[in-house]
């Protein structure tokens, strides 16, 4: 039998240093290895099972049952596919995307995801004449989007993560996406490039960035920001 | 003799007791007002005639095969069928709340080399039904492992007699009069510290020797509730004086002493009936001495621990539950207000609790078999940490769970006793 030195409470055979203050207690005539300890080491943390692939299944059948009544309704009233293509390829836009949204590969995910924007808004763009918006806008926008996406998720997945070095990632990333989304509108409106706007709000960006980089380069400074900015 | 109309037909379902009302409205993700019961053995459990004896004892105290059901309006207890698995102990027990792990009962049977343990959800029952159903299952493993035969007392139920109307009675609704009053009070000190995540419950158990307690105790001219009840409010006194918030240091130190209200009203039930005071000091007048802190703790219980005050406030609550604009508010809105309700009025107004289910004597036969008792309250929602302490075999338990790093309290107050000359030998749950 062991006492704490500091606390001179008596301690259990199982207790190898004091819990009330953690000095280490070292009693040559006791080998710990031989003592059973007075509780097990297994932590039991619940995890609740749930069925994602079940609940997939379920959600997608309710929307092809969606789907084909709308359709339906439609050609019983009108005698045609009208209004009910929009509300079909909607449920299947949302489909698509709540199938692949699980899948391991996050890239593979995120492309299909942009594939099936691109389509969904073509779809609707070609039922409405809108060919040159979506060509020259809407399909550029989300193409640059889904590269800003695709980075900043390899970013992210990198092993070494530091947090305020990806964060001036994203915003060096915004800051050009902006650039080029102002390109786009001028060349869709004037036929030309005369950066204006843009550069009011990527300046500032740019910035917060250069220093986000310097912080995350210097250990030191930011183990202080750490300290201060803890919650 | 047991007469036909003692005995109970065991209800498919029923209202759950006053006192449970409450606990299934505060469960979360990770909490559920659980406390656990343990005794040691001189020799590892055989786990098949724990089962067996687990099996018998369920049949003689029904109301443990009960599930938590939710009805439209309030929740409610079904019965089950079987019993539930043996499980192995771990090393933070009491935080897992999820009943549908373990076959929807709600109390857990667990063992560990020579321990049986149990963990009880509170609206099944309270110190006292826990403790008979524990030490019935131990004399029933006994007498299956051993062949010896161990009288029956008011712990140990006859496993052989059907289960009475008594044991099941809801015990509040009985007794409650005309006039109720709930006490208003003021928010209490908290020790502060840093959380431990929502899985882990820190628990250091301290044996005390009761003849050397019972000697302090004596030259304090108070009971050894009252005595422990102020070592820990003299502990937390000397952690809130070191605060550096004037607000924090004024705010009054209480602790929750839970009372066994059966032997006001000759209640032999098995569910919840059971009260609590809440007793301390007001910091905000200055420094209390030892000697100041037992005056209070020993006069407040005084005053409270009295039969109209302890029915006042049990009759206050029937109220509340009997209260028929509550009884229509839908249980899925209930849930949110009894919480809030919840976190308004119950850790918010005690520093921490000390329960005391006092020392307790088996028959002879069954002293050599036992070697420990222990019990412990789980993690609360709003408190650092509570205390729970049983005696036996002219030895006092005392467990603190606490979840926060921090064991200041604990240390404090062990060290106290040790310098009183009172030997601590402590346990934890901390491992190697």
């Amino acid at each position: 039998m062991s006492y704490c030195v500091n606390c001179g409470v008596k301690l259990s055979k199982s207790e190898h240093k004091c819990p009330l203050c953690g000095t280490i207690v070292v009693n040559p005539n006791i080998d710990i290895n031989n003592i059973e300890e007075a509780y097990p080491d297994r932590i039991e943390i619940h995890n609740p099972k749930i069925n994602w692939k079940y609940l997939f299944n379920l959600f997608n059948m309710f929307l092809i049952v969606f789907g084909l009544t709308t359709v339906l309704c439609d050609l019983f009233i009108i005698g045609k596919i009208t209004w009910s293509l929009y509300v079909l390829a909607s449920t299947a836009y949302v489909g698509i995307v709540l199938f692949f949204m699980f899948l391991k590969n996050k890239y593979i995910s995120l492309i299909i995801w942009l594939l099936s924007t691109e389509l969904f808004i073509f779809l609707i763009a070609y039922l409405n004449n809108g060919m040159s918006w979506f060509l020259y806008l809407v399909m550029p926008f989300l193409f640059i989007f889904g590269i800003f996406c695709l980075i900043i998720l390899w970013i992210i997945k990198r092993k070494n993560k530091n947090l305020i070095r990806i964060l001036s990632f994203v915003l060096f990333f915004c800051a050009l996406s902006i650039i080029v989304i102002e390109i786009l509108i001028d060349l869709y409106n004037f036929k030309t490039i005369d950066l204006y706007w843009s550069i009011f709000v990527t300046l500032p960006i740019l910035l917060i960035s250069i220093v986000f980089i310097v912080i995350s380069c210097n250990k030191k400074m930011l183990e202080e920001i750490k300290q201060r900015i803890f919650i | 003799m047991e007469s036909k109309e003692d005995i109970i037909d065991i209800p498919k379902w029923m209202r759950l007791d006053n006192a449970a009302t409450i606990y299934p409205y505060t469960i979360t993700k990770k909490y559920a007002a659980t406390f656990r019961l343990s005794i040691t053995l001189n020799e590892k459990i055989d786990v098949i005639i724990l089962k067996k004896a687990l099996k018998k004892v369920l049949k003689r105290i029904p109301s443990f095969s009960y599930r938590i059901r939710k009805g439209l309006f309030w929740y409610y207890l079904s019965y089950l069928e079987g019993a539930p698995d043996i499980l192995e102990d771990i090393r933070n027990p009491m935080c897992n709340s999820h009943f549908k792990d373990n076959k929807h009962f709600m109390f857990k049977v667990r063992y560990h080399g020579s321990r049986i343990a149990i963990e009880i959800f509170h609206s099944l029952t309270d110190g006292m039904g826990a403790i008979t159903f524990l030490l019935t299952l131990t004399s029933e493993y006994l007498k299956l492992k051993y062949k010896i035969n161990i009288p029956n007392n008011s712990f140990i139920l006859n496993t052989k007699e059907k289960p009475k109307k008594e044991e099941f009675e809801d015990s509040f609704k009985k007794v409650a009069r005309n006039r109720g009053k709930l006490e208003k009070e003021k928010p209490a000190y908290h020790v502060s510290g840093i959380q431990e995540e929502g899985h882990i419950v820190n628990i250091i158990t301290g044996k005390i020797p009761i003849d050397n307690l019972k000697s302090v105790s004596k030259k304090y001219n108070c009971t050894i509730t009252e005595f422990l009840a102020a070592i820990m409010i003299l502990s937390i006194q000397e952690i809130q004086e070191k605060e550096k918030s004037k607000r924090r240091r004024n705010k009054p130190i209480k602790l929750s002493i839970p009372v066994n209200l059966r032997p006001f009203y000759n209640s032999k039930t098995l569910r919840n009936f059971s009260s609590y005071v809440n007793v301390g000091i007001d910091s905000q007048y200055g420094h209390y001495s030892l000697e100041e802190i037992i005056i209070q703790v020993k006069n407040q219980m005084g005053m409270m621990i009295t039969e109209k005050k302890l029915n006042a406030k049990l009759t206050g609550n029937v109220k509340i539950e009997n209260n028929k604009l509550i009884g229509i508010i839908p249980a899925f809105i209930k849930k949110y207000i009894l919480s809030i309700g919840e976190k308004m009025m119950g850790d918010r107004y005690c520093s921490s609790n000390l329960s005391n289910l006092g020392n307790i004597s088996l028959p002879n036969e069954m002293v050599p078999y036992l070697l420990d008792m222990n019990v412990m309250v789980g993690r609360s929602k709003g408190k650092p940490n509570s205390a729970a302490c049983i005696g036996y075999n002219n030895n006092l338990y005392i467990s603190f769970s606490r979840k926060i790093k921090e064991p200041i309290t604990e240390k404090l107050f062990f060290t106290k006793l040790v310098e009183m000359n009172i030997p601590v030998e402590i346990e934890s749950n901390q491992g190697r």
